[in-house]
């Protein structure tokens, strides 16, 4: 239901996407791999146009963009129908755990403070922090506000729900308490795009995966085709890096 | 020497009242122009955050002439330069304007607000930008326009790191009301000056003056001590694991 | 041995600042003072005990606005003069052991000046009041009139007397004596006067007669014709004289003062009695008004 075509993106000087084409379908759970530097993160801030390409093309569902000439109308579109959970959980400082849920719900969503407070509970209940509804952040472990934050997105009902390096900035006991609910996430049937470093998760999760280094994808290819059966030379020396004790078939 | 010859209390006790009578003006020329103030400040550091093309210049030129000029100068300036620059252009275009019926304190009401939104500007600026970048970030991913965004999310707390200095510009404020009386508009220092001329006994009508502001600062400082503290509610807590 | 030189520098540099002052006045004091020698014997006797050694003239610095036509006032030719300037001028020639020297300053500058010794004597067309013969010393002889009057916009008919103000603005400086006459009067009449007070100097305030901010002004008559021809401001006295009161110098109310007092008071008398005041007065004004 996502196709890139073309996509270039430049910060300056700097070229940081080289012509990204990329296929997403519905449903499937993409992880996107790769060293520093090449690129994961611009690809996924590119969808939600956090980032301006300079050129081109996104399709998301029935929403056509050509980045040469895009509208803010067209950008809110985009955003109204994806979801983004970000490396530093980036919740509303000032507002409770259920208000920063509720936040897109009301202001975006345009729903009744009692309906989007419903709303809120089902989903923080799904993340299991129902307890914690009148938190605020500064109250919480990293854990909780991320696990925070995936309630944020998925109560938006996005067509698809970008995660940029979601467990990063986690201390290692929390990982996996996020890892969970991104699992039960998956297990859904939301299309879900994650770039990350957690090569289980990947390995487990994942549908496909795409690696990528210096601003091209230089494999893609489903899940466990990619970890059993890596085509190139620079996906397995990759592989090799990241999990010493790989072994895999030719 | 005692200390009845040295300043007569009884006379600054008689005074009080008679200077309390400017509390009132002061006051009100005061949180007229910090209203006001924070509006044009607020308007000003969008227009240099956003850079807005023509409003950008204009407001830099703003902006220096307020910070960089007299306040005196500035109320000298448009109290009584503005009414002979008209009768210089009615002499010539046979213009009629009647700048008499314009209140002296309207006058101050503009030139404070002027005056004071340009700093505030500047504060104003500083606290948005100093707004986390990935709270804009995450309030334009759940597709919130600019406006929303800043209503919602920035404003709320860029407020927060602005208090501190919006109430120190506000207790300043507060005592540039002082130069009122320039435009013959009586406020605390006006009254004080004007009970002083006539007795002569100017040290303690400037001391009563000078005290009157004082608390009334005081006053105004433990307000935005509270302020700052309602607003900083979401900060308190412990990281608990 | 540093402090000194810099007490010298200091001293040579406020020499040359007033020498502007003092050429047009050493003339004038070294003409007269054959002339004075007799009549002002005992002025000098008197004099010896307070004279400094090394003087041969006391200073004394005199406060004035300088921006007063025509009593104190900057002239053309960047010379500061004036009735009131002048008046002091004749009382040097007239005691050589005296020498003045003015400077100008803000209204409201005038008397706190004196206070702090800034200045020894004020010369501004002062009148006397209660308050300020409590506080400071004034000079036994006047040496002019102050006559107020109404000033309003020229053409104006229908301001003739203040009672006429009900409901209308009159604007004063704060702390002159015009203001103390309105602030009496109006205390005494049922407050009907709506009183703006103002910091500024009488330009300012004829200005906004003529752009009818206030309606009127009181003031002295003649200064208010001075101002108007050298400002070009539309403003002319109406009705009746409102006061007439005599001006003094005004002297600090101390041992000093006393002795100041003493000298000028002398010379006062005797420019007086031989005339030349009233002949100054008439030179100015084309009235007497040292009477």
């Amino acid at each position: 239901m996502i196709e890139i075509r073309n996509l270039h993106k430049s910060f300056g000087n700097n070229r940081v996407l080289k012509g990204i084409d990329l296929n997403v379908a519905q449903g499937s759970v993409m992880a996107v791999l790769g060293p520093s530097g090449s690129g994961k993160s611009t690809l996924l801030r590119c969808i939600n146009l956090l980032e301006h390409p300079q050129a081109g093309t996104l399709k998301i569902g029935d929403l056509q963009i050509d980045y040469h000439r895009v509208h803010k109308k067209e950008i809110l579109e985009v955003r109204k129908n994806t979801a983004m959970v970000f490396q530093g959980y980036n919740l509303f400082a000032h507002k409770t755990a259920l208000e920063n849920i509720t936040e897109g719900l009301i202001v975006v969503k345009k729903m009744s403070k009692k309906a989007a407070e419903n709303e809120a509970n089902k989903y923080l209940e799904k993340v299991g922090l129902s307890e914690k509804a009148s938190h605020y952040p500064v109250q919480l472990s990293g854990g909780q506000q991320q696990r925070i934050a995936i309630a944020r997105a998925l109560a938006m009902k996005p067509d698809v729900i970008l995660f940029d390096e979601p467990t990063s900035a986690l201390d290692p006991e929390l990982v996996q308490e996020v890892l969970g609910v991104m699992k039960k996430v998956a297990n859904e049937g939301i299309t879900m795009i994650v770039v990350t470093h957690e090569i289980n998760f990947a390995r487990d999760v994942a549908t496909d995966v795409v690696f990528m280094d210096q601003g091209l994808i230089i494999e893609r290819a489903p899940a466990n085709e990619f970890f059993r059966n890596p085509r190139e030379e620079r996906t397995k020396q990759f592989l090799l890096q990241i999990t010493p004790d790989y072994n895999y078939v030719i | 020497m005692q200390a009845n010859e040295l300043l007569d209390f009884g006379y600054m006790l008689q005074l009080i009242p008679r200077v309390a009578a400017g509390i009132p003006v002061s006051l009100s020329i005061a949180c007229v122009a910090f209203i006001f103030g924070i509006l044009l400040g607020f308007a000003v550091a969008l227009v240099k955050i956003y850079k807005v093309p023509v409003a950008l210049q204009i407001s830099q030129v703003y902006v220096s002439f307020m910070r960089g000029t007299p306040l005196l100068v500035q109320i000298f300036l448009s109290y009584y330069g503005l009414p002979l620059v008209l009768r210089y252009l009615s002499s010539i275009y046979g213009w009629n304007i009647d700048i008499s019926s314009i209140h002296a304190i309207t006058f101050m009401y503009v030139s404070f607000s002027l005056n004071v939104g340009a700093y505030l500007s500047e504060t104003i600026r500083a606290a948005i930008l100093s707004v986390n970048k990935g709270q804009i970030e995450a309030a334009e991913a759940l597709g919130m326009t600019t406006p929303q965004a800043l209503r919602r999310i920035i404003i709320p707390q860029a407020a927060v790191v602005a208090i501190p200095n919006l109430g120190n510009s506000f207790i300043s404020l507060l005592k540039d009301t002082s130069l009122a009386f320039a435009a013959s508009v009586p406020e605390i220092i006006g009254h004080a000056k004007i009970a002083a001329a006539r007795s002569s006994k100017f040290f303690e009508a400037y001391i009563v003056a000078a005290i009157m502001y004082w608390l009334i600062c005081i006053i105004f400082e433990r307000l935005v001590s509270i302020a700052e503290r309602r607003l900083r509610r979401h900060e308190r807590g412990v990281i608990n694991d | 041995m540093k402090k000194l030189s810099i007490l010298t520098i200091s001293i040579m540099i406020f020499a040359l600042l007033f020498t502007a002052c003092g050429q047009t006045n050493s003339t004038q004091t070294s003409t007269s003072t054959d002339s004075t020698v007799a009549a002002g014997t005992s002025a000098t006797t008197d004099s010896s005990s307070t004279e400094p050694a090394t003087t041969n003239a006391q200073i004394i610095k005199v406060g004035t606005m300088g921006t007063y036509e025509p009593f104190s006032y900057v002239n053309a030719d960047n010379k500061l003069t004036g009735y009131d300037i002048e008046v002091l001028r004749l009382i040097e020639k007239t005691d050589a052991s005296i020498k003045f020297e003015f400077v100008a300053g803000p209204w409201d500058s005038l008397f706190p000046g004196l206070d702090a010794d800034k200045f020894q004597l004020l010369g501004n067309q002062i009148t006397s009041n209660p308050d300020r013969e409590a506080k400071y010393l004034l000079t036994d002889n006047t040496y002019a009139l102050c006559v107020s009057q109404l000033i309003v916009k020229k053409g104006r008919t229908d301001i003739k007397s203040l009672n006429d103000l009900k409901g209308k603005k009159i604007g004063t400086t704060v702390g002159d004596s015009f203001t103390r006459i309105l602030e009496d009067w109006n205390n005494a009449n049922g407050k009907i006067l709506d009183i703006v007070y103002y910091e500024e100097d009488v330009t300012t305030l004829l200005q906004d007669v003529v752009n009818g901010r206030i309606d009127a002004t009181l003031n002295d008559p003649i200064m208010a014709v001075a101002k108007a021809k050298a400002k070009n401001l539309e403003v002319e006295p109406v009705g009746d004289r409102i006061s007439a009161d005599p001006t003094y110098f005004i002297i600090k109310k101390d041992a000093a003062g006393e002795e100041i007092k003493k000298k000028v008071d002398a010379a006062l008398s005797k420019i007086r009695e031989d005339g030349s005041l009233s002949k100054l007065s008439i030179e100015w004004f084309g009235v007497d008004y040292s009477k």
